[in-house]
Order: C-alpha cells, then sequence, then structure tokens
C-alpha cells in the first residue's frame, strides 16, 4: 500500500570468487533514517555504492519510489552520495562547490547562489560561500558535502561513513545534527559506519551486516535488546555469552540449564532439551540481593578487576563453582573492592535467547 | 641529536661535491666572456664579442627559434594526449586498460637513439623525409610516455571520488572533464608540460638524425664544434643553459602552487 | 523532486576513446618503427642499396667481426665503469644531505646539485672537454701551481667519456638515492640506536639494506641510459674508442649500412632487457 521508497530486490555482489554481498532483499519506507552497520568487509559500502549507481549489482535490482534504477548511472539516480572523503572540488569555492548540481541542471546563477546560501544556513555554514575548500575545517568539509547533497532535493541521500574522520564530541554534535536535518527533509538518509553508538544514536531501522549478509534488522532498542543472532548480539555491545539447554517450559518461561544455575527467560518458545545460546548484557547482571518477583538469582561471585569509567564500573567476576567469567557494569556508586565477594541475579526479560547456530 | 657530530666533514663533501658538479657550468660561463680566440685559458679580459657573434649567427639564432618551436608543439601534443589518456584509463579500470597503459609507457625502455633510428627509417622509406616535423614527432614519441606515467600517477582515489562526486551531482562526461577534473590536474600537466619542453629542447640525437637543413639548438652547437672550439659555443651554450633555467624554474613554480591549491 | 532530471538519453561515451589517439600515435611511430626495424636487420645489402631479400648475413657479420664485438665490450665497460663510479660518489653525497644537514639546507643544497640538469647536454659535455683537454683548464691549472710538468692527457680517452657521464649521474643519482633516504622512517634509526648502535652500525645495518633497491634501480637506469648514449663518448672520447651507439651511427653515416645499424640497435635492446630481467629477479630476491 505505502509505495516504498527504496526497495532492494535479490541484490547480490560477487568479484570473481569473492562475494561480498549474497541476496538481500530490503525495503525502506519514504521519509526513514536508515544505517547500514557492520564490520570492515560486511558488505555494507558495496551495497550503498550500488545504490549510489557506482557498482552494478551482479544479480538483482533496485527500485525507488517505483523505479527500477538498476541500470542508471548516478547523474540519473534519484541518489546523491556524501563520500568518506567528502570529494569537495578543490578549485572550488564553497558557494560553487554547494551551487554545482544546480549549475548542471541548468538552474540559472541568480537562483543558484540562493538556494546554495539556504543549503549553507541549514548546516549552520551561514556566510561560508565565499571561503574556500582548504580554508574550512574537517567538520565543516563535511557540511558543505551535505549542503551539496540536498541543495539538489534528492530522494535518497546515502551517507558513506560521514562521520568516521572526526573528533568524538563534533562526531556526537553531527549526529544529532544529521537526525534533525533529516527530519526537516523528510527525505530517506542511508548512512554506512561501523559504529554501533552512532547507529543506535541516529538510526530509525538498523541494518546489520556481516559478510554480505543479513544479521539482524530494526530499531536500535530491539536490535540492542533482543538481537536476532548470535553475531548481532555480540556486535551491538558488550554481553556475556553462556551455553544453556532448556530444562523446562512454563507460562510464558523458560527455564534453562547453564553453568551458572538455572536460568529463567521470558523470550522464546523452545522444546525442552533444545541447545540453546543465552546473552546476558553487563548492565543486566545486578549485585545484591534479588529483588522483584521476578528476579532469577545466579548465586554468588568474586569480583576479580574494577575499572573506573565515569558513568559504570566495569568488573570482571568469577562465579562460585564453575570456570564462568562474567562482565559486569556495576553502578558507579556502588563500592566494588576487589576480592570482593557478591550475590548476582538478573531480571528474566533481560535474558536474551539465542538459537545455536555455527557462526 | 647525533646531526652534530662530524657537520664540518659533511660540508666539506658537500662542498667538494658542488664544486665537481658545477665545474663545467663555471668553465663554460667563464670562457664564453673570453676576449681571446680559445675557449681555455688564460682569461683575458672580459668581452662580450662572442655573445655579439653567436646572436649574430643567423643559424644560431634560427635552430633557437626551430628549438622553440619543436618543443613547444611536441609538448603540448604529448601533453594533450596524455592527459586524455590518462584519464580515459583512470576511469576504465581494466586488464585491457592494464595492457594499453604498458604500451604507452613502453619507449621509456628504448634508447632514444633506436627510437630515432627507427623513424628514420621509416621517414626514408615512406618518402616522408626528415624535417622539423619528423623531430616534434620524434620527440612527442618520447614524451608522451613520460607525460602520461606522471599525470596517471596523479590520478589516485581522492579523484575518483571527486570523479564519481561530479557525476552523482548530474555532470556528463564533457562537464565533469572540464569543469572539474582539468582543473584539478591543471597543475600537474602544466608541470608535465615544461618538464616535456625541457627535455626536447635538450635532446640531441633524434633531432640529429631527423633533421635535415633546418636543425634544433643542440644540433647546431654539436655542427659549431665540429668546426672547431671557439668561445661562440660557450656563448650560446650559456644562452641555452639560461632558457632551460628559466622554464625549470616555471616548472617548479606549477609545483609550488599546486601544494597550495591543496588536493 | 524529480522536475529537474529528465531522463536523458544516454551520451555517447566518450571516455572510453580517450586514449585512443595516444594509442594510435605510439603504434604509428613506436612499434612500427621497431617492426620495420627488425625487418631491415635482415635485409640483404647489395653494393650500398638495400635489396627486399631476406638473410642472416648481418647477423653473422655483426658476430664474427672484432671491430663490432669489440664495440659490445667497449661499451659494457664503460657502462660498468660509470654505474659503479656514480653510485659510489652520489650515495655519501645524497646520505649527508638526508642525515646531516637541516631540512632547509636540505632543499636548498639538493636543488643546487640538480640545477646543472637543465644545461645542455650537448653542451655540458663540450665544458667538459673544455676542461680536460691538453690546453683545457684543468691542465692549466695544474700547470700553474706545479703539480704536474706536462699536461695530463685526458681529453679524447675513456677516462673522458667515464667523466663526461659520472658527472651527470651523480646528478640523478643524487636526487634519487636522497629520495629514497629521507622515505626510511626515522623511527627505525632511533629504536636502533636506543638499542646501542654505532651510527655506523646504523649505516651498515639499517639505513644500507633498506636503500638498496632504490639504488639498484638508480644503476639499472644508470646503465640503461648510458649505454646508449651517442653525444659523451662521441665528444669526449674521440675516436680512440668505439662504443655501440658510436659503431651505430658509423654505420649510418658513413657506410650507409642500415641492415647492420638495426642489427646492432636490436643487439642493443636485447642486452638491456636481458639485464633488466636478471635484475627483476635479484630485487624481488631482496624483497624478504
Amino acid at each position: 500500500m505505502n509505495a516504498h521508497a527504496v526497495e532492494i530486490r535479490d541484490v547480490s555482489k560477487s568479484y570473481g570468487e569473492l562475494v561480498a554481498l549474497l541476496r538481500l532483499s530490503l525495503a525502506f519506507k519514504p521519509g526513514e533514517y536508515v544505517v547500514l552497520l557492520g564490520p570492515s568487509g560486511s558488505g555494507k559500502t558495496t551495497l550503498l555504492s550500488i545504490l549510489g549507481g557506482f557498482t552494478a549489482p551482479t544479480t538483482g535490482t533496485i527500485h525507488i519510489d517505483g523505479r527500477d534504477i538498476t541500470h542508471m548511472p548516478p547523474a540519473q539516480r534519484p541518489t546523491v552520495t556524501v563520500f568518506q572523503d567528502y570529494a569537495l572540488f578543490p578549485h572550488m569555492s564553497v558557494a560553487e562547490n554547494v551551487a554545482f548540481g544546480l549549475e548542471m541542471r541548468r538552474v540559472p546563477r541568480l537562483e543558484r547562489r540562493q538556494q546554495a546560501a539556504q543549503a549553507l544556513a541549514l548546516v549552520g555554514l551561514d556566510g561560508f560561500g565565499e571561503r574556500r575548500v582548504h580554508e574550512v575545517s574537517g567538520g565543516q568539509r563535511q557540511r558543505v558535502a551535505l549542503a551539496r547533497a540536498i541543495v539538489i532535493e534528492p530522494a535518497v541521500l546515502l551517507l558513506d561513513e560521514p562521520l568516521g574522520a572526526l573528533d568524538l564530541k563534533i562526531r556526537r554534535q553531527m549526529q544529532g545534527e544529521l537526525h534533525a536535518l533529516q527530519r526537516s527533509l523528510n527525505a530517506t538518509f542511508i548512512h554506512v559506519t561501523h559504529d554501533q553508538e552512532e547507529a543506535m544514536s541516529i538510526a530509525d531501522t538498523i541494518v546489520l551486516l556481516n559478510k554480505g549478509r543479513i544479521e539482524d534488522i530494526g530499531p536500535p532498542e530491539r536490535v540492542y535488546r533482543r538481537p536476532a543472532s548470535l553475531f548481532a548480539a555480540t556486535f551491538m555491545g558488550d554481553t556475556n555469552i553462556i551455553e544453556g539447554t532448556v530444562a523446562a517450559v512454563g507460562d510464558g518461561e523458560v527455564a534453562l540449564d547453564t553453568p551458572l544455575g538455572r536460568v529463567v527467560a521470558t523470550s522464546g518458545s523452545k522444546a525442552i532439551g533444545a541447545k540453546v545460546t543465552l546473552s546476558i548484557r553487563p548492565e543486566s547482571l545486578r549485585a545484591g540481593k534479588a529483588s522483584g518477583g521476578q528476579a532469577c538469582p545466579l548465586g554468588s561471585a568474586t569480583i576479580e578487576d574494577v575499572v573506573f569509567q565515569g558513568t559504570h564500573r566495569r568488573c570482571h567476576a568469577t562465579v562460585d563453582g564453575g570456570n564462568s567469567r562474567l562482565l559486569l557494569s556495576l553502578p558507579a556508586d556502588t563500592p566494588v573492592p576487589a576480592d570482593a565477594r557478591i550475590e548476582l541475579w538478573v531480571r528474566p526479560e533481560e535474558v536474551i535467547l539465542i538459537d545455536r547456530e555455527d557462526e | 641529536m647525533a646531526r652534530t657530530r662530524t657537520p664540518l666533514l659533511s660540508w666539506l663533501l658537500i662542498a667538494v661535491m658542488l664544486v665537481f658538479i658545477y665545474l663545467p657550468v663555471f668553465v663554460l660561463v667563464l670562457f664564453s666572456f673570453q676576449s681571446g680566440d680559445l675557449p681555455v685559458p688564460p682569461l683575458d679580459g672580459p668581452s662580450l664579442k662572442w655573445y655579439v657573434r653567436a646572436l649574430g649567427n643567423d643559424r644560431l639564432t634560427g635552430a633557437l627559434w626551430n628549438s622553440l618551436v619543436v618543443g613547444v608543439l611536441s609538448s603540448a601534443f604529448a601533453t594533450g594526449l596524455a592527459s586524455l589518456a590518462a584519464y580515459g584509463l583512470f576511469r576504465h579500470q581494466s586488464r585491457a586498460a592494464g595492457k594499453v597503459r604498458m604500451l604507452l609507457m613502453a619507449p621509456l625502455t628504448v634508447s632514444y637513439l633506436i627510437i630515432g633510428l627507427g623513424l628514420l627509417f621509416v621517414f626514408n622509406l615512406s618518402g616522408f623525409g626528415r624535417s622539423l616535423l619528423a623531430v616534434g614527432i620524434g620527440h612527442a614519441v618520447i614524451n608522451l610516455p613520460l607525460c602520461f606515467a606522471i599525470i596517471y600517477s596523479q590520478m589516485g582515489d581522492h579523484l575518483r571520488n571527486i570523479d564519481n562526486a561530479a557525476h552523482d551531482l548530474g555532470a556528463g562526461d564533457f562537464a565533469t572533464m572540464f569543469r572539474v577534473i582539468m582543473p584539478i590536474m591543471m597543475p600537474s600537466i602544466l608541470a608535465v608540460f615544461c618538464l616535456s619542453f625541457t627535455l626536447s629542447w635538450d635532446e640531441f640525437i633524434i633531432a640529429f638524425l631527423l633533421s635535415r637543413f633546418e636543425v634544433t639548438l643542440p644540433v647546431m652547437i654539436f655542427e659549431l664544434m665540429r668546426a672547431g672550439l671557439t668561445p661562440e659555443v660557450n656563448a650560446a651554450g650559456t644562452i641555452v643553459f639560461a632558457i632551460s633555467f628559466a622554464a625549470a624554474v616555471t616548472a617548479a613554480i606549477a609545483v609550488m602552487f599546486r601544494g597550495e591549491r591543496g588536493r | 523532486m524529480t522536475a529537474n532530471r529528465a531522463t536523458q538519453p544516454q551520451p555517447f561515451d566518450m571516455v572510453r576513446w580517450m586514449a585512443w589517439p595516444a594509442v594510435l600515435f605510439t603504434a604509428v611511430f613506436f612499434i612500427l618503427p621497431l617492426i620495420v626495424m627488425i625487418g631491415v636487420s635482415f635485409w640483404d645489402r647489395k653494393a650500398g642499396s638495400l635489396a627486399a631479400a631476406w638473410t642472416m648475413q648481418n647477423y653473422v657479420k655483426f658476430f664474427t667481426r672484432d671491430f663490432l664485438l669489440a664495440a659490445l665490450v667497449n661499451s659494457l665497460e664503460v657502462t660498468l665503469l660509470t654505474t659503479v663510479l656514480a653510485v659510489i660518489l652520489a650515495y655519501p653525497f645524497a646520505y649527508v644531505l638526508a642525515f646531516n644537514v637541516s631540512r632547509r639546507w636540505q632543499k636548498i643544497i639538493l636543488l643546487l646539485a640538480i640545477l646543472p640538469f637543465w644545461t645542455s647536454y650537448v653542451v655540458r659535455s663540450y665544458s667538459w672537454l673544455l676542461i680536460v683537454s691538453e690546453n683545457g683548464f684543468l691542465n692549466g691549472l695544474l700547470l700553474r701551481i706545479g703539480l704536474i710538468a706536462e699536461p695530463l692527457k685526458i681529453a679524447y680517452t675513456r677516462y673522458a667519456t667515464v667523466l663526461g657521464f659520472v658527472h651527470f649521474f651523480v646528478m640523478l643519482l643524487t636526487l634519487t638515492i636522497y629520495a629514497n633516504l629521507i622515505q626510511i622512517s626515522g623511527s627505525y634509526i632511533k629504536a636502533a640506536q636506543d638499542l646501542g648502535a654505532s651510527r655506523l652500525t646504523v649505516l651498515r645495518r639499517i639505513i644500507l639494506p633498506l636503500s638498496l633497491p632504490g639504488v639498484a634501480v638508480g644503476a639499472f637506469l644508470t646503465f640503461v641510459i648510458t649505454i646508449g648514449d651517442y653525444v659523451t663518448p662521441q665528444i669526449l672520447g674521440g675516436n680512440t674508442e668505439v662504443l655501440i651507439p658510436q659503431a651505430i651511427m658509423l654505420q649510418i653515416v658513413r657506410s650507409a649500412d642500415w641492415a647492420m645499424a638495426s642489427v646492432m640497435s636490436l643487439v642493443l635492446m636485447l642486452l638491456v632487457t636481458a639485464v633488466y630481467l636478471v635484475f627483476q629477479r635479484h630485487l624481488r630476491m631482496d624483497r624478504l
């Protein structure tokens, strides 16, 4: 019913023996902020390049607003790419760079200048028009590249690791600005990054790629809390991986036998005896007496080392009687001396179950 | 650090080497001001008479002009062809493109004498004959590979993204080449042109083989030398040096200018 | 949103054709002459004119005539001597520039050192003649200060030729070796010194091995250019000894024996290719 702004059908890309993308199918709604997330070699940049028209897919088609654009050259596609190194034209001024796309569309000079000035204002570079490219800082160049792309009002804006070269503070700031920009333009942004924190802070939808396949796809919170695969669980953040077997299945609950003892989880319907992988995030392992009706105690553990991280303390702890070594994230105001013994418990809804697979 | 250990010895070595390197230049220029008849010691009082003689030598000034024309035209030709080829091969990467690149750079591996001989045979057998045009063609043959190699080497990944960006924003091939690529590559292209000119200006054996009555400067000087050692050759040589030096400085400025524009 | 973007017909992809002019030019004026030359080398020379008959006799003549083989041997000797001397002189100079001089001076001295590149090659050879001839600059100086009693006979000998060559290549090799040396990361040297190595050891065990590939390339370049050069041996070496380029020119100018000139040119090309192939393997082994 809704026309999908971007539709990727069965796209694959191989370079001889090397398979970069394996039969991907995706659909994005108009006005979505999509983040393609994954480690190097996951195929995210290849996919972006195919969307932009710089690489031809080996199989499959790309549709934008219902039109098949698979074989259209970049100039004619309703996409614009913001490149990783910005690719600003060094011999032109900032304003000339921004107006370039309009110039190619034969927009008259006066109108071009106005629109370019507006675009620059939109990215916070009001008045920078006459500067030369080498006179502006890295972060500013990034905005110029953005302005150059948005001024021609593309249906889809493709961003290739746009924030990679920036300092942490500026990166955080730009994340917010990109998000706001996308909202105000109501365009579809497709943003490639390897930084899961960045992905979580700006995306409406995260597409997690690994070795050319989709590992998971969904809103940031869902992908974080209920990852679809082991890879997704470990990539989205630190986690503790434990193997277990289903011992009992109850009313909305599953009990599992694990090296930590009996653990209760609320997700998934499994058969008794099935082997399952559990993922428990460090912040889900709580210290002290189990409180709340549903709490699942995990026994005692000895703290091995503690690292103060400002907002929390990162600890490793060994569970009694087992070889399990757990990563904990304890509140900063809890003093935790090394060798201290603590009680651990977890909320069943925070125990993530993942099917065992070979990955 | 250890930099101050033997500065004196180092400077001594540098001085000795520089003396060795400049000796012929020094002697050349010195004896161009010879008032006697032989460009050998003793130097009898400075005189400009040989410069007057050299500049009055029509054949010499004619050769100077010929060298200039051949240099500029063959360099412009080689640079133009090389730039086009470099961009074309840069845009279309493939195994075939790699072979074409090797073909274009092949003349770098062959001695000028052999290139000149080959052209001499072909021109004679075809009735085209020897001429300044033949010399120009010969110079283009030796300069094209070098121009191509240098310009191509300057087209890196950064330029590819810029090329892609221009196309992405709607520019056709023509617009991309003339509005974006060429302006960015211009300092390299100019530098390569100057280098090519310098090589053509100074080139002897191909010019010797392929020219007839109208000759270039190096051939002219060779003729003068054959006729006898006089300070006129010194004067001519010094003039040649001055012009070559000016071209070299122009190239250096072009390189520095590129640095300022940033990449 | 798509108002500005009318679907254009696919424009003529001229980029595909851009390399063709250069390729055609190279094919006609470089490849073709070489092919013609190969053909001519097999032609029969009867009474001064060339008949289009195929024969191997030119090659036979080359390898049996003492004069021509001698030119080959002479060329090899002169070239090897030049290469060795040029490297021996250029390396210390480049080393001192790269490591013992401040950055600012490096650029200035380097520029000074290669400026004479822009004197005409012919003119420079002529200048050396002026310097080394019997009544020339050098002898005049040495006689004046009483170092020698009789003028040295350098001009028109092999030594003058080598001198002219070495002068040119010292400039070239200083540039290339220097460029190579400054690329060697200062961290290697600092690490070695930190671990107790003396300056000499650093040179011997770190700098020398790392710069050797660059030196090898420079030496190869020297070899290739020297062995094919006509000007320097002709002007400075006189006719006491004939090198291959001079022999080739003699075939053209004096005997109009194009066939023989072709044979010698091709032998020269094969020689250079052979040296290149040997070098290739050597370089590869070094890159461990």
